[in-house]
């Protein structure tokens, strides 16, 4: 069996076109966002729906995919059924039925709130004491313009539906860069520091969609499959992902809806550019002295 | 078949300064006339450092055969300006009254060098001075004269690298001068210098500053390997590079990159510590941005990486965080992460080939880091290592030999009379960080460096 992968990253870090790459290896399997660390228990994740829906999408998603081989309503319900059916459940328990269902194949995780809560990375590490680590980067100027953007784009949304909630303006914290990008940055490099060398790694998120074919060759070396072509060409279609799409009605969500529009790699390219980022109404300002200087050790 | 010394080789030739308890470091080695010379002193540490001195080893004994004049040309010490304010504090409490101070603060690089049309070589001694470092030459080794403008006509604090190549005198400056305070980090131009004639102290720029990248503050290291000059640099803002040249042409020279992004560990590889020739290839150790004198640096727990590097070109990572790059994965083939798997070894600072194995001296905040817990050992300086083939290293010495305040070796020599290593002793700051933590009573660091002879 191959030990399962979590890539380790804030939101708006290439992580679901990455995880969808990378979980397309025959030997692997990229699931949806499943957030299962996030909490103890199956009860708490349950718990932890009921107040936040979409959430739900990924592990139902994921779960019926493993189980049934396909997402449709039905099967999807049935996932949810079964996680009733098994609250006693630790979520540690839960991810290790995943990977029985999994054939052998290694698990990718990219879930979200993992990087957001230290004890998601503790209990990660404490049940998972063979699985692997990636801790993918992106330029902290960009991700905090790709939250935001993602921001505007679902108050955008919300306004639609909800036109009273019109005229509310909602401030941008200049600390933006600091909460959403530098300290989910520094619980991973403080978690990761419990970890062995040769089971963590970490990757400039620009660098692997500039020549995710090199990278990619590396990560599947790293991991202990396979590296022949047909392997990596799998891996250069994350477009073949199950989740690389909307699911079934009861469950749509649980990846990036940027990733499920337009899921296939394109040509990309990047070069160095100013430790700044732009607010939303186009001022750019430069970033703390403390976040410069983690990017620069993250390369940027 | 070579013998790796162990820690039973070694005894201490010299200790405490030779005589000096407040001479901190023995900063550079050479052998010339079949003797071993030490150059001391200190780099800068914002007090009135004893005069630099050139130490003769022969016959067993020490022999000062240099010592800098105090003629006035240096009015003050130069501070370093990465101390810490309450540190700086401290430390001119403790030094009192005023003292004259030295021309130059130390003598902290030693070559020797046969120019075109000499009959013999000549010893040449990089030197530390709030007036400018510059080249000192001596034909005899007893008399010495200027072979360079102080500074090279900058506000150049020290001459710290000196490099024969393809029979040229190459010298590298670091430490940036304005007025008292320098920048140790940076240098004042970030250029390889070339001696065009060293009895008329005339110099040229080898390469354009910084080798046209701005943030390569300074030039950090040289070496000659296999028909190329290497140069590394430090800089902070993407992590070090190495270049190489033939140095054929017109000075400056074309140079090549070779290594860049910090071997793509960015900045906490800032700067190339040492570079050294074995086994037909050259090794490469990194230094982070921890200065081995404070209790937390500024940033993450970065540690120091060994590179080795062929004469194609290509490299491989010895010792050091694996990770994946544009030129595929690299892991480090000791199996060893950063620091030798210390997190406190904060520079690989010297190496050095002896009697056919490699050895590498540290850079070690362990002390200081130690003295940050409220309770437990203060334990930590220097370690040596020692490698016969590059690839296996087995830790020859640690804890400064015992001294907490040895927190560098600065120095490895190889000599028919053994290996010689020479350190770098802070024992003035770390006796007050101690007491600033009040804890002065977990530690009795002894001052003035100290010389090891293996063999």
């Amino acid at each position: 069996m191959v030990e399962p992968l979590f890539i380790l990253a804030p939101p708006r870090s290439f992580t679901s076109i990455s995880c969808g790459m990378i979980g397309c290896h025959p030997q692997l399997f990229g699931l949806a966002e499943v957030n299962l660390f996030a909490v103890d228990t199956v009860a708490e994740l349950i718990d932890m729906h009921r107040t936040r829906r979409r959430l739900q999408n990924g592990i139902l998603r994921s779960l019926a995919e493993l189980a049934f081989g396909e997402q449709t309503e039905t099967t999807c319900e049935a996932a949810r059924r079964w996680l009733n059916d098994n609250q006693d459940m630790t979520t540690a328990e839960l991810f290790r039925t995943m990977q029985d269902w999994a054939d052998g194949r290694g698990l990718v995780d990219k879930s979200p709130l993992h990087v957001y809560a230290p004890e998601a990375l503790a209990r990660i590490a404490g049940n998972f004491p063979q699985a692997r680590f990636l801790h993918l980067t992106r330029h902290p100027g960009d991700t905090v313009k790709s939250i935001l953007q993602l921001k505007t784009e679902m108050r955008e949304k919300a306004l639609a539906k909800f036109p009273a909630l019109a005229g509310r303006e909602e401030q941008v914290d200049p600390k933006s860069p600091e909460t959403m990008w530098l300290q989910p940055h520094l619980d991973i490099m403080e978690m990761l520091e419990t970890i062995p060398p040769e089971r963590k790694m970490r990757l400039r998120g620009e660098d692997f969609l500039s020549d995710p074919r090199n990278y990619l060759t590396q990560i599947a070396g790293w991991l202990g499959i396979r590296t022949d072509d047909e392997a990596i060409d799998a891996m250069m279609h994350p477009e073949a992902s199950p989740f690389a799409c909307l699911g079934p009605a009861n469950a749509r969500y649980g990846n990036d809806p940027g990733f499920m529009e337009n899921p296939a790699l394109r040509p990309y390219s990047w070069k160095a550019r100013p430790l700044e980022w732009v607010k939303p109404d186009g001022e750019a300002v430069e970033l703390s002295e403390t976040v410069s200087s983690y990017g620069m050790i993250l390369g940027y | 078949m070579s013998r790796l010394l162990d820690s039973t080789c070694f005894i201490r030739a010299a200790r405490g300064g030779l005589g000096r308890p407040d001479a901190a470091g023995a900063q550079a080695m050479a052998v010339f006339g079949g003797a071993l010379y030490v150059g001391t002193g200190a780099l800068a540490a914002g007090v009135t450092p004893p005069p630099a001195r050139l130490l003769r080893f022969a016959g067993e004994t020490w022999r000062t055969v240099l010592e800098s004049p105090t003629s006035g040309m240096a009015e003050e010490p130069a501070v370093d300006l990465r101390l810490a304010p309450d540190l700086l504090e401290a430390l001119h409490a403790r030094e009192g009254g005023a003292t004259s101070c030295p021309d130059d603060a130390g003598y902290v690089s030693l070559a020797v060098f046969q120019a075109p049309g000499e009959s013999a070589p000549a010893l040449y001694v990089g030197t530390a001075s709030p007036a400018g470092g510059r080249v000192l030459r001596s034909a005899d080794g007893e008399s010495f004269e200027p072979a360079s403008e102080p500074g090279f006509d900058l506000p150049a604090y020290a001459v710290t690298a000196l490099c024969v190549h393809d029979g040229r005198l190459f010298a590298v400056t670091r430490g940036a001068l304005d007025g008292p305070l320098v920048d140790l980090d940076a240098s004042a131009l970030p250029v390889v210098h070339m001696c065009l004639d060293p009895q008329a102290g005339s110099w040229d720029e080898a390469s354009l500053p910084g080798f046209g990248d701005e943030d390569n503050i300074a030039v950090t290291a040289l070496a000659s390997f296999d028909g190329w000059l290497y140069a590394g640099t430090a800089n902070p803002e993407r992590g070090f590079q190495l270049w190489r040249t033939r140095a054929q042409g017109e000075a400056p020279f074309d140079w090549e990159p070779v290594i860049e992004d910090g071997a793509y560990a960015f900045t906490a590889n800032h700067a190339v510590a040492a570079l050294a020739v074995f086994g037909g290839a050259l090794y490469l150790g990194t230094a982070t941005r921890a200065l081995g004198y404070e209790e937390e640096p500024a940033l993450g727990t970065d540690a120091a990486e060994l590179i080795r590097l062929d004469a194609d070109g290509s490299w491989d990572l010895i010792a050091g965080q694996p990770r994946f790059t544009p030129l595929g994965i690299r892991a480090p083939l000791a199996m060893m992460g950063a620091g030798f798997d210390d997190r406190y070894n904060a520079a690989f600072e010297s190496l050095c080939a002896h009697d056919g194995a490699l050895y590498l001296g540290t850079r070690h905040w362990g002390a200081f880091a130690a003295l940050a817990q409220e309770a437990g050992p203060v334990v930590g300086g220097y370690q040596l290592w020692a490698s016969a083939d590059g690839l296996d290293w087995e830790l020859v010495l640690e804890d400064g030999a015992g001294n907490p305040a040895e927190v560098a070796l600065a120095s490895l020599a190889s000599t028919p009379e053994g290996l010689f290593a020479g350190s770098a002793n802070v024992e003035p700051l770390l006796s007050l960080a101690a007491a600033l933590r009040e804890r002065d009573d977990s530690i009795a660091p002894r001052a003035g460096f100290e010389i090891l002879r293996g063999r």
